[in-house]
């Protein structure tokens, strides 16, 4: 866990955090939760619409950073990528009552290809994202979120919406594609 | 792994979702941990289906979250350094034994003091330094207690600064022929500041405020109260915002109030 790279303005970036993390750096931590709490709680509360439970969330997966940071590796995609997947996963099992097995830090790595260590960076990506979903036609746009909010399988999209499933698949597909061309 | 078929692209980005069926799932994950090519694919399709996170309106959580989490790790240092102590407090037994079990050397008479000291030397800065993390802790949760205080207090201030911001006396009722109050009350922001001399209830009842509109029903503003009576004690509550009010009242109703008045008036005034 030696990456550094990505430190602009002075802020440390999330490497170095976690490395002070695994010193048992608690202010480390702080600046970690300050800069990704948001994030990961907004998401989480989408899903369940439960406050309580979404900082339930929130709390278990940075208790997790704490207690496993050297287990993360970078090559597998950055923190705030395993963050988010983290806390959707968790949440959707929540959400659908399943007693899914918790992702462990060296696992289900997600490369988000933007750094996103920066409040500003964040936004940057929020309004990209929303301009995106804004611009999907409807059908495309409640196919994500029904898979990814929701946690329904394409067939029980396809079930939910009166589609056929080839359909839900090929919206899913077209969204997604969208989004890569959009992304980069 | 490139003489074996590869996941389909548009099966990575459906799990990447959580769009496919469990078992579908499961094949595809179990192929990845052993393909580097489709591994690096279902990172990247991960990736990009994180970023529907991003859309989400961005809320913050409470502080209380943080400060659980905080406190939930310092627990678990606590259950270590109880651990720590544990093992020490083997270490001499088990030296006793082995103590019997040989003929000590001059040396050991010498070096073992000096260990035990410098031992207790050691557990005594480590307290010391357990003890200012600690403090450290509770003063940042002081200062932030504080600041959310000023904040209160500050909004107060300027709720009862602002010139939109009526004042209304209340008088005692046959009830409550001595009882005395003062309401403040700011329309824009629906927030009410009130004092009031009244006798102390018994434990199973409270006061309750309310704000009576010139059309429809009482709207509670807190109940409140009088543990010290003679001294000086402010309330605050918010009610919804531009409500219009009739008049402000106070009623006596049971602990833990009630949503419309039921019990008998002891403050009145009119605005």
């Amino acid at each position: 866990m030696l990456k550094t790279e990505g430190e602009a303005g002075g802020a440390p970036s999330d490497w170095s955090l976690l490395e002070r993390v695994v010193r048992r750096d608690e202010a480390a931590l702080s600046e970690l939760y300050d800069r990704y709490s948001g994030l990961v709680y907004s998401e989480a509360k989408r899903i369940l619409r439960d406050a309580g439970a979404a900082e339930e969330i929130l709390q278990d997966l940075f208790y997790q950073v704490w207690r496993t940071a050297s287990r993360f590796e970078p090559a597998r995609g950055s923190l705030a990528g395993w963050l988010v997947v983290a806390a959707r996963n968790r949440a959707i099992s929540k959400l659908r009552r399943k007693t899914g097995k918790n992702e462990e830090l060296d696992e289900n790595g997600a490369d988000l290809r933007v750094n996103v260590e920066s409040s500003a960076a964040q936004t940057l990506l929020l309004d990209k994202v929303r301009s995106v979903m804004g611009s999907l036609p409807d059908g495309q746009r409640l196919a994500l979120e029904c898979a990814y909010f929701e946690g329904m399988t394409h067939s029980e999209i396809a079930a939910k919406t009166g589609e056929p499933l080839g359909t839900v698949k090929t919206r899913i597909r077209s969204a997604m594609e969208t989004l890569k061309q959009v992304l980069g | 792994m490139s003489n074996v078929e590869h996941i389909r692209d548009e099966d990575l980005e459906f799990l990447a979702l959580g769009a496919l069926p469990e078992d579908e799932a499961a094949a595809v994950r179990a192929h990845a941990a052993a393909c580097t090519e489709c591994a690096k694919k279902l990172t990247e399709a991960r990736g990009r289906a994180a970023t529907l996170a991003f859309g989400v309106p961005q809320e913050k959580p409470t502080a209380g979250a943080k400060e659980k989490l905080f406190a939930r790790i310092a627990a678990d240092r606590g259950a270590t350094s109880a651990g720590v102590k544990n093992a020490a407090e083997v270490v001499p037994a088990e030296r006793e034994l082995r103590g019997e079990a040989r003929k000590r050397s001059w040396w050991n008479w010498v070096l073992v003091p000096v260990a035990a000291a410098l031992a207790l030397v050691s557990l005594g800065l480590w307290r010391e330094n357990e003890g200012l993390v600690g403090e450290v802790r509770q003063a940042r949760l002081e200062a932030v207690r504080l600041e959310q205080e000023r904040v209160r207090v500050e909004r107060l201030v300027n709720v009862l600064a602002a010139p939109e911001t009526i004042t209304v006396k209340l008088t005692g009722t046959a009830d409550a022929a001595q009882g005395s109050g003062v309401v403040k009350y700011n329309q824009r922001s629906g927030i009410v500041i009130y004092t009031a001399e009244l006798p102390t209830l018994p434990a199973d009842k409270v006061y309750q405020m309310w704000l009576v509109p010139t059309s429809g029903t009482p709207i509670s503003a807190g109940i409140f109260s009088q543990a010290e009576p003679g001294k000086a004690q402010v309330w605050s509550a918010r009610v919804p915002a531009n409500s219009e009010p009739k008049a402000f009242a106070v009623t006596i109703e049971p602990a833990g109030g009630a949503p419309q008045p039921s019990g008998p008036k002891v403050l009145l005034g009119a605005s």
